[in-house]
């Protein structure tokens, strides 16, 4: 809460003193509520996709963060690194080209240990 | 490449007495990591081929990738100085590698292969842009290699 004293001081005289509060700003997140996440972790749109899914990385720190496509078999069919914020980032999981079938997703930190997992259907 | 997919080779010999004998080749299969990284750098998605073992004297990959997001402008070798690289371009699809017929000449470990694309439209990220049909190579022997994809 912030708040403004108003004075007028005529000859030494303090004719008024009042005190005025300021509506607190409220931060509005940019994450659409499907996503949203409390603590640490990653969140999916949905685990049925067709073209392409958004999810959600929320980290406590600046790091860089690996995503494996894996498909049934366990092998590793794409693998991007980002550079990921503090806090949530939203990315994009292309699906239009891979073969339709399940996938998980696999995160990882710069320490190549796991953050997240999850899976995805192809329809 | 390897001929993993013809029938395994017979030699026959005869003898000075007439009698012939004849063995089957078995081939002797290994495997190997790889790497395949995507990156969004300075508007280009650059696609790293990372393969540190030693001894390979040829290698294969078939990439596909999203053509409705992506171009491929190039594809870069850094396999040493007397490799024999090819790759093909077809529709969506690209296969890329290396060959040393005399199998004196080994493919040079690091990032021997990348691949440039240009983006149709905005991207944060690529995860799923890019993905893989097959990697595979082989030794001086002509045993197959399987390139596990890490």
């Amino acid at each position: 809460m912030n708040r403004t004293f108003i004075a007028v001081t005529v000859f030494g005289i303090v004719f008024a003193c009042s005190e005025v509060e300021e509506p607190a700003v409220v931060a509005k997140s940019s994450v659409p509520m499907e996503l949203g996440l409390n603590s640490v972790g990653i969140k999916l749109e949905s685990n049925f996709v067709t073209n392409e899914a958004k999810m959600n990385v929320r980290l406590d720190a600046a790091d860089k963060v690996t995503i494996k496509i894996v498909d049934i078999a366990g092998k590793v069919v794409s693998s991007e690194t980002v550079d990921a914020k503090e806090g949530d980032n939203i990315l994009k999981v292309y699906t239009k080209a891979l073969p339709r079938s399940s996938y998980e997703l696999h995160l990882y930190n710069s320490n190549n240990k796991q953050i997240g997992k999850t899976v995805i259907n192809l329809l | 490449m390897d001929f993993s997919h013809s029938s395994p080779l017979s030699t026959t010999s005869t003898t000075s007495k007439g009698f012939s004998t004849s063995s089957t080749v078995t081939q002797v299969t290994s495997s190997a990591d790889t790497s395949i990284s995507t990156a969004l750098v300075n508007g280009k998605v650059i696609v790293t081929i990372g393969l540190n073992a030693t001894g390979l004297v040829g290698a294969e990959y078939k990439i596909g990738y999203d053509d409705s997001k992506l171009k491929l402008d190039d594809v870069t070798f850094e396999t040493g100085n007397t490799m024999t690289n090819f790759s093909i371009h077809k529709e969506n699809i690209v296969t890329f590698g290396s060959m040393d017929k005399t199998g004196a000449a080994t493919i040079k470990p690091g990032s021997p292969y990348k691949l440039i694309f240009t983006p149709k439209t905005t991207l944060t990220n690529t995860s799923g842009l890019i993905f893989t049909y097959f990697a595979e190579a082989v030794d001086a022997k002509a045993n197959k290699v399987i390139l596990n994809i890490k």
